[in-house]
């Protein structure tokens, strides 16, 4: 689920939601590409990598079988060349039997290794080129130091033992990029699961072939053969056209006789095809950092770093007979598939007498307890009913852990006042509601449980979490206390060229001036890498950067996605260090951990600027006022804040303060909260076009009337107005006109949603047309309107639990900014870097709302940062792009204000709020507005929401009372408004 | 006695200030940049807060410094620009010709003169540009572009 807009240019989707279906001929995506029904463009914006689609390829039989047991793909960062799927693709055009991706020091690119091969039917095989003797990383030296020793998993045992000596060894470096290994130590680590090549030029049996002669590379062999044992030692043949190639590998293949071991024939490849050459020594360049012409004494003489089929390598390696059919019989022996190293998540440990699932039963009923009130008094209808049934389902998928785990870390930061709440589709469930992970009644929306957990999908429920900003990495850093580094880390971020980097260092490479590169970057477009109006681009930087284009450069972490699992983490994939202090990384992405194959299961612990200001914002109110608010104590449906959105005067409010969401305010006009949820959700058009404006808009202004398809369908859409506007609400329309049921309905809108086969779709529509027939004797005209409804919307609705848990922290920040504009800036100064806005327009901003701004000033800072949790330090944040600039805020007491160098301030306002950047202090304008500041104490104690728990627990949301009215918390919002009525 | 009475300084004029202030926190407190430049700027040109008076279509000009570049991967090509001034901010839509025709002036200008064309509906304003013109502020601000 994206904030982004849908692939689709506004005036085509505004004609489907108003009802008007293009012809199939006119279904195109912005871009021209014609699009099926029910498929989409590659979704603009969106990181999530699109699963393998293999082509076709022309297979070739060259009659001799052949297995390439050493190569590298462009995860051996800067020296591979090719894509892991572009190597696949290639080996079965060659017809390989199979095919080793041998990366440095790392699996970094196995799992989208392993799809493309699963795709294609290629047998695989895992392995690292470890490098041994690193003093130190060795980027930026032409000629990398140390030896290097290649070794290929035999089994999945293999593949844990050799993934846990690349975690060790990046754990002993202790830096990122610098992996020390121990040879000694690995013999033991293998234990006859490892199968090891001698390796290209820089294995220690080559490498003492040319130094020190065949007497030289006999010791080393035999040292190999110790530490290994006689059966899992191959001396491998590479033949790159050297002229000493003949040479060497006469003495190789007679060093492998006399110890009588088997000597196989590999290509050391770095590329696919002979083609990518120009680039792989680029790449070269690249990570020796200096320039080709500096480079070109160490880069191979000609492209022969590429894969070959068995036929070629026979006809190179006709001196050596056995050694091809060698290659192809270890590559049997070593190849199997990655989903055998399929890990499951932690046993979660239980009080004693429980089973995950019973402790889990548990804790939910302790927590719909407080939610609900007693079982047989629920306040909400069918409450527990509805707990009971995600219970079993959560049962049946044997999921119990998962949520366990989520409970535990949300707990933790309950218990140090960290602010989270659960965001995305696991608000749809009562139990996690119940459980304190989200803050979104499931029951009282009627939320379908299916959109979260379905036991069709097959994979982990998926539940993000976002944390304030500021003290995410206590949370992290419990994480990792509470399970170990070794059974937990984080996922990395695969940081790839984007165009403007590709550009910067191609331009590099081949010798361009800093200022040259500079002047290229610029001229690129950021993302889509539109050079059309590229003046003066070198050709050959332009046909570089294009072929290095989403290349990957390095690993980043991700922002805060979190793996555990059973077995330790380091079995499953290596571990290595982060940049960032303290933090370790897996070598793979999202993506990968998510792949079919692995199911590695991920915990989004993300984090959120706005949590950290609204947090901050309390803190600030407490110190300057007296006054104590939490978010479940703030006066609900207060008016005058949506008298305020209304106006799109939302600067620092959270998700409406964009440009385009301010344009959609002021004729949306929300009224209530659930005004909130459906503007998060409303898509928002460009340029006013033509006119045409939401059709929820009109229909809200009464400007057209409100219509639906079908009657049954009333009931659903009732709540947008008939156009339909959540994904909950596209199943529950397959639900009510089509009479299936939620899971049936969760199927046919990711079917349909997704690029799924034209033949599914066509099914799933039969289906439908047959139960809409069967159901209601929907049929003709209707029933395709409704079913095109369906399929338009599927990719675009939001989830409406998404919407309902930001709408949540809209209203707290439009309700700091109106009662406490202050404290608000000051808070969103302190949480930067966040946010659409630049401190300085944030400032701005404040200053046209009455507020004063102060300059930085020494002698107003009675601490700082503002507020640091004690015993911990927090450095001062900078904001981004800014060198040295400094918005850490501390609050200024009564005192500090009077002695504020601008001294006077307006009198008859009290020392509200306070501070904005460095030290400075904002106080109440006179006027009108000063009636503002500080919330009548009459308002508040009017709002339907006594106080009562003021203090209560911290990230509590709201909760309805249990005493009294069982309306929600927004209950006091205007009767007038209609979408209410679904409710009254 | 050397030294025993300071030399007098000179203050620092407002302009320096706010370089100061910008240099030192990327804020200016008591004042927008803009506000240096407004006297010396055409009469014609409207501020912010002055469109609100206008009525649909009207050709302005409006000057500000630029806070955000955007294009939206659907908009066809449309950029949108966010213009800030001491009095509020704007919605700049600007036409792939039109970016075409000044696209370095209106990629590169930390703050610009706008002209263009008013578009009211419902309480939204925003200027459609026509023609971009670069507005040399003692001090820049760094916008946040195509993010």
């Amino acid at each position: 689920m994206g904030w982004e807009n849908p692939p689709m240019p506004w005036r085509d989707l505004e004609k489907r939601l108003s009802g008007h279906f293009p012809p199939r001929g006119e279904n195109r995506a912005p871009n021209g590409q014609r699009l099926a029904f029910g498929s989409e463009p590659e979704r603009p914006g969106s990181y999530r990598r699109a699963p393998y689609q293999p082509g076709e390829i022309e297979r070739t039989d060259g009659g001799v079988p052949y297995a390439e047991l050493h190569a590298h793909t462009n995860f051996s960062f800067l020296d591979g060349a090719s894509h892991p799927e572009e190597m696949v693709e290639e080996a079965v055009r060659l017809g390989l039997s199979g095919l080793a991706i041998t990366d440095h020091d790392g699996f970094y690119g196995v799992v989208r290794f392993a799809e493309a091969a699963a795709r294609h039917g290629l047998p695989t095989v895992f392995g690292s080129e470890l490098s041994l003797g690193l003093t130190q990383a060795q980027n930026g030296v032409a000629d990398p130091e140390g030896t290097h020793l290649l070794v290929l998993a035999r089994d999945p045992d293999g593949y844990a033992r050799l993934s846990t000596a690349i975690s060790e060894a990046h754990a002993a470096g202790g830096e990122k990029g610098r992996p020390v290994h121990d040879l000694g130590a690995l013999g033991a680590a293998a234990d006859g699961h490892w199968l090891i090549l001698t390796g290209c030029r820089k294995g220690a049996v080559p490498a003492a072939l040319t130094t020190g002669g065949e007497e030289a590379a006999a010791r080393e062999l035999d040292r190999l053969v110790a530490l290994f044992g006689r059966d899992n030692v191959a001396v491998e043949l590479t033949a790159h056209g050297q002229p000493d190639d003949d040479a060497r590998l006469d003495a190789l293949a007679m060093l492998a006789k006399k110890l009588r071991i088997p000597a196989a024939a590999t290509c050391n490849a770095h590329y696919a095809a002979p083609e990518r050459r120009r680039l792989a020594t680029a790449l070269a360049a690249v990570r020796a950092r200096r320039s080709l012409d500096e480079l070109a004494g160490w880069l191979p003489a000609a492209a022969t770093g590429h894969l070959r089929s068995g036929a070629e390598m026979a006809a190179r390696f006709a001196r050596h007979p056995g050694a091809v059919a060698t290659a192809h019989a270890l590559g049997q022996e070593c190849a199997f598939d990655l989903s055998l190293i399929r890990p499951r998540l932690p046993d979660f440990p239980v009080p004693a007498g429980h089973t995950a699932m019973s402790w889990l039963r548990e804790l939910t009923y302790r927590g719909a307890l407080e939610r609900y009130g007693p079982r047989d008094n629920e306040t909400q209808r069918g409450a527990y009913a509805q707990i009971e049934h995600e219970l079993t389902m959560i049962e049946k998928l044997d999921f119990p852990g998962y949520f366990l785990i989520v409970h535990e870390i949300v707990d933790f930061a309950r218990s140090r006042d960290i602010l989270c709440q659960g965001r995305g589709s696991a608000a749809n469930s009562a139990v996690c509601y119940a459980l304190g992970i989200t803050a979104v009644d499931a029951v009282f929306y009627e939320l379908l449980f299916e959109r979260f957990l379905s036991p069709e999908r097959g994979e982990p429920p998926d539940i993000d979490i976002d944390i304030e900003s500021g003290r995410r990495e206590e949370v992290i850093q419990h994480v990792y206390e509470r399970y170990g580094r070794m059974h937990a880390a984080q996922v990395a971020n695969v940081i790839s060229y984007r165009p403007r980097s590709a550009v910067r260092d191609m331009a590099k490479a081949l010798g361009y001036s800093v200022g040259a590169q500079d002047a290229f970057a610029k001229e690129v477009h950021r993302y889509s890498g539109d050079t059309s109006d590229t003046d003066d681009m070198p050709a050959d930087v332009l046909e570089l950067a294009a072929q290095v284009a989403k290349f990957p450069r390095h690993l980043g972490i991700h922002s805060g996605g979190m793996v555990i699992c059973d077995r330790p983490v380091v079995e499953v994939v290596p571990v290595e260090w982060a940049r960032m202090e303290n933090r370790t990384v897996i070598q793979w992405d999202k993506d990968d951990c998510a792949s079919p194959l692995v199911n590695l299961v991920k915990f989004d612990l993300l984090g959120l600027g706005m949590l950290s200001a609204l947090h901050g914002c309390f803190d600030l109110v407490r110190e300057a006022h007296g006054r104590e608010w939490t978010l479940a104590s703030m006066p609900k449906e207060d008016p005058e804040v949506y008298d305020m959105l209304g106006k799109a005067d939302s600067v620092g409010v959270l998700q409406v303060e964009s440009r385009a969401q301010m344009a959609t305010l002021p004729r949306l006009k929300p009224r209530c909260f659930y005004d909130l949820v459906l503007e998060i959700a409303l898509i928002r058009p460009g340029p006013i076009q033509g006119g045409s404006v939401h059709p929820f808009i009109r229909r809200r202004a009464g400007k057209e009337a409100i219509t639906y398809p079908h009657p049954s369908l009333e009931n659903c859409l009732k709540r947008t107005l008939g156009v339909p506007m959540f994904q909950e609400q596209l199943m529950q329309m397959v639900v009510d006109a089509a009479g299936c049921t939620a899971t049936q309905a969760d199927r046919v809108r990711r079917a349909v949603g997704s690029k799924r086969s034209p033949e599914r779709v066509a099914e799933l529509r039969a289906e439908l047309y047959e139960g809409m027939r069967k159901t209601h004797g929907i049929t003709g005209e209707t029933a395709d309107h409704i079913f095109n409804l369906i399929a338009a919307f599927a990719n675009f609705g939001f989830a409406e639990s998404h919407s309902i848990s930001f709408a949540l922290l809209v209203y707290a920040s439009s309700w700091q900014k109106l009662r406490y504009p202050a404290a608000f800036c000051a808070a969103l100064l302190n949480a930067q870097p966040m946010g659409f806005y630049s401190p300085q327009s944030l400032v701005a901003d404040a200053r046209r709302h009455g507020v004063e701004v102060l300059r930085p000033d020494v002698n107003l800072l009675p601490r700082a940062p503002a507020w640091s949790p004690p015993g911990r330090a927090t450095p001062n944040r900078r904001p981004r792009g800014g060198g040295r600039r400094c918005a850490s805020v501390c609050p200024a007491s009564a005192r500090s204000v009077t002695t504020s160098p601008s001294g006077s301030r307006p009198s008859g306002s009290r020392t509200v709020p306070t501070p904005t950047s460095p030290t400075s202090r904002c106080a109440p304008a006179p006027g009108p507005r000063t009636s503002r500041r500080c919330p009548p104490r009459a308002r508040s104690t009017a709002s339907a929401w006594p106080a009562g728990r003021r203090c209560g627990r911290p990230g509590r949301w709201p909760r309805r009372a249990r005493t009294g009215s069982p309306a929600p918390w927004w209950g006091t919002g205007p009767r007038g408004c209609r979408c209410w009525s679904r409710w009254s | 006695m050397v030294g025993d009475r300071a030399p007098r300084l000179p203050v620092l004029e407002q302009v320096e200030l706010t370089m100061a202030d910008l240099w030192a926190t990327g804020i200016t407190p008591d004042g927008h940049p803009m506000e240096n430049v407004r006297p010396e700027l055409d009469p014609d040109i409207v501020t912010v807060a002055g469109l609100a008076a206008l009525p649909d279509k009207t050709r302005v000009r409006v000057a500000g410094v630029v806070t955000h570049r955007q294009q939206p991967q659907t908009a066809a090509g449309t950029i949108f620009l966010n213009l800030e001034d001491e009095t509020g901010m704007l919605n700049v839509i600007c036409s792939p010709g039109a970016w075409a025709r000044h696209r370095r002036v209106a990629r590169d200008s930390a703050a610009l003169v706008i002209r263009g064309r008013l578009e009211c509906a419902e309480g939204v304003i925003s200027l459609v540009a026509e023609t971009f013109t670069r507005l040399e502020l003692v001090v820049g601000s760094r916008s946040r572009d195509f993010r």
